[in-house]
């Protein structure tokens, strides 16, 4: 599990499985998605308030098969290191959905009997937090979601200046690209 | 993670179409994870796996392999950015409760140039463009190893920057060839390039050749005893037929089939082919 290890370094792997296994399981069984995940942690002014940095954030832009429009999605990640694990932490994420569409909290976990997963599970499923946890932060295949994140509105412009102060130019050019040609997501 | 590289000199010996059945076969008899990296810049491996339309995407979206490269200056850049995850269409993969899975970081034309690229520029950097592309792949390929059981390497025909460092860092080489004889002499000339110092599997006698298209007649069966004779041969040979040709077309992004009905008849020998390679590679 990487006992020990500081939070910083957990970010590279939860990246890896937010790419490689978490993006899958989003994605609609039909067609294309485009994705980016970044590394946000020191990304982004902190005038906005405490708790307005998601750890990893993914952009997330998909069709529906007999949809009209594309739709974007952003996805905010909280990642917390062994010891650190608390209802807290779950308060934390939530403050996220002001300005992420979706917010999770990512934590390692030895076992289903710690003493600190059913109230953070529980608060987790009050505020509509999503929460992942992993045994071995190197295997993406270790990684479990237990509760899924509801989904939140936060006010375009949050999402809109959220967007721009987190990603960065190459990934909001690409962005635009795909927005600007729909007719890539056709099948 | 092993590293299994899909090599030969000669083109249209089958080196796609093996990555593709290999790969699929291994993970769903075996159930294992296999990573999937088209090194060829014809993207032919690619595909495959994605059809001609999700591999346009994957291009026009930046999600290929050329773009990972790309990105090198960056010190940021994830190979994990660019894979497919299940980029397979054979249903019975998807359907699994094991971890077997087969995911893909496709190949894009305009790879063709940027490898060239790449290495003139680290060539003018006074390194060694091989060691530096294969340290940037194992690296890279590393990071992400705790979570796949096997790396396959689809490399371009001939010795191209990316095949030399695909030669340089894999654990098995797997040489598909055609019995005929210009392919076996190409297969000469790989095994003694390989041996003289590029490929250290090859060194090692981790070469192994399989022969994925065989049509049947005096020339090629005398061929095959040569290959057999000369080689770390691996049985069985698989059959020509049409069944391969149609399991090499996905015909639409979101197509999908069983590996009966996508290999038909040639389940059992590709099945047997994948177990048998498997042992020297597990």
């Amino acid at each position: 599990m990487l006992l020990g290890v500081p939070e910083k370094e957990l970010y590279e792997h939860v990246a890896h499985y937010i790419e490689i296994r978490f993006s899958e399981g989003i994605r609609p069984r039909h067609g294309p998605l485009f994705r980016r995940v970044e590394i946000t942690a020191l990304k982004g002014d902190m005038g906005s308030g405490k708790w307005t940095r998601p750890d990893l954030c993914m952009l997330s832009l998909w069709r529906y098969k007999y949809g009209t429009h594309l739709n974007l999605d952003v996805y905010g990640f909280e990642v917390k290191k062994s010891g650190k694990i608390g209802v807290d932490a779950v308060h934390e994420t939530l403050a996220h959905t002001r300005l992420v569409n979706y917010a999770y909290l990512t934590v390692p976990c030895a076992s289903d009997d710690e003493d600190w997963l059913p109230p953070v599970l529980e608060s987790c499923n009050l505020h509509g937090v999503g929460l992942i946890t992993f045994l071995d932060v190197r295997n993406v295949n270790s990684f479990r979601i237990i509760t899924s994140a509801k989904r939140f509105d936060p006010s375009p412009n949050a999402l809109d200046n959220f967007i721009k102060t987190r990603f960065s130019d190459p990934v909001r050019s690409e962005l635009l690209k795909c927005i600007r040609t729909p007719s890539l997501f056709d099948l | 993670m092993k590293i299994l590289a899909i090599s030969n000199l000669k083109g249209g010996v089958g080196k796609s179409t093996s990555t593709m059945f290999l790969s699929e076969h291994i993970a769903l008899y075996l159930d294992k994870r296999i990573l999937v990296l088209d090194l060829d810049p014809q993207a032919n491996c690619s595909a495959m796996f994605l059809s001609t339309k999700g591999l346009t995407h994957a291009h026009e979206t930046s999600s290929t392999l050329l773009h990972f490269f790309i990105g090198l200056g960056n010190s940021n850049v994830r190979l994990s950015s660019y894979i497919r995850s299940s980029a397979s269409d054979v249903v019975d993969l998807k359907k699994l409760r094991g971890v077997a899975r087969v995911d893909l970081v496709p190949s894009d034309i305009g790879l063709y140039f940027v490898e060239h690229e790449l290495t003139k520029a680290i060539l003018n950097q006074g390194r060694d463009p091989d060691e530096f592309l294969a340290a940037c792949l194992k690296r890279q390929l590393e990071a992400i190893g705790a979570s796949y059981d096997l790396a396959i390497l689809d490399c371009a025909p001939g010795f191209s920057p990316l095949t030399r460092a695909a030669l340089r860092i894999a654990d098995f080489v797997v040489s598909p060839t055609i019995a005929d004889e210009v392919s076996v002499r190409s297969l000469k000339e790989f095994t003694k390039r390989g041996m003289g110092g590029i490929c250290p599997a090859i060194q090692n006698g981790r070469h192994y050749v399989i022969v994925p298209i065989f049509s049947s007649n005096w020339q090629t069966k005398r061929m095959l005893e040569y290959i057999k004779g000369e080689y770390k041969f691996v049985e069985p040979r698989i059959g020509y037929s049409v069944d391969i040709i149609r399991a090499a077309e996905r015909i639409r992004v979101d197509s999908e089939r069983s590996l009966r009905e996508k290999y038909n008849g040639s389940v059992k020998d590709i099945r047997r082919l994948a177990e048998r390679l498997s042992e020297y590679i597990f």
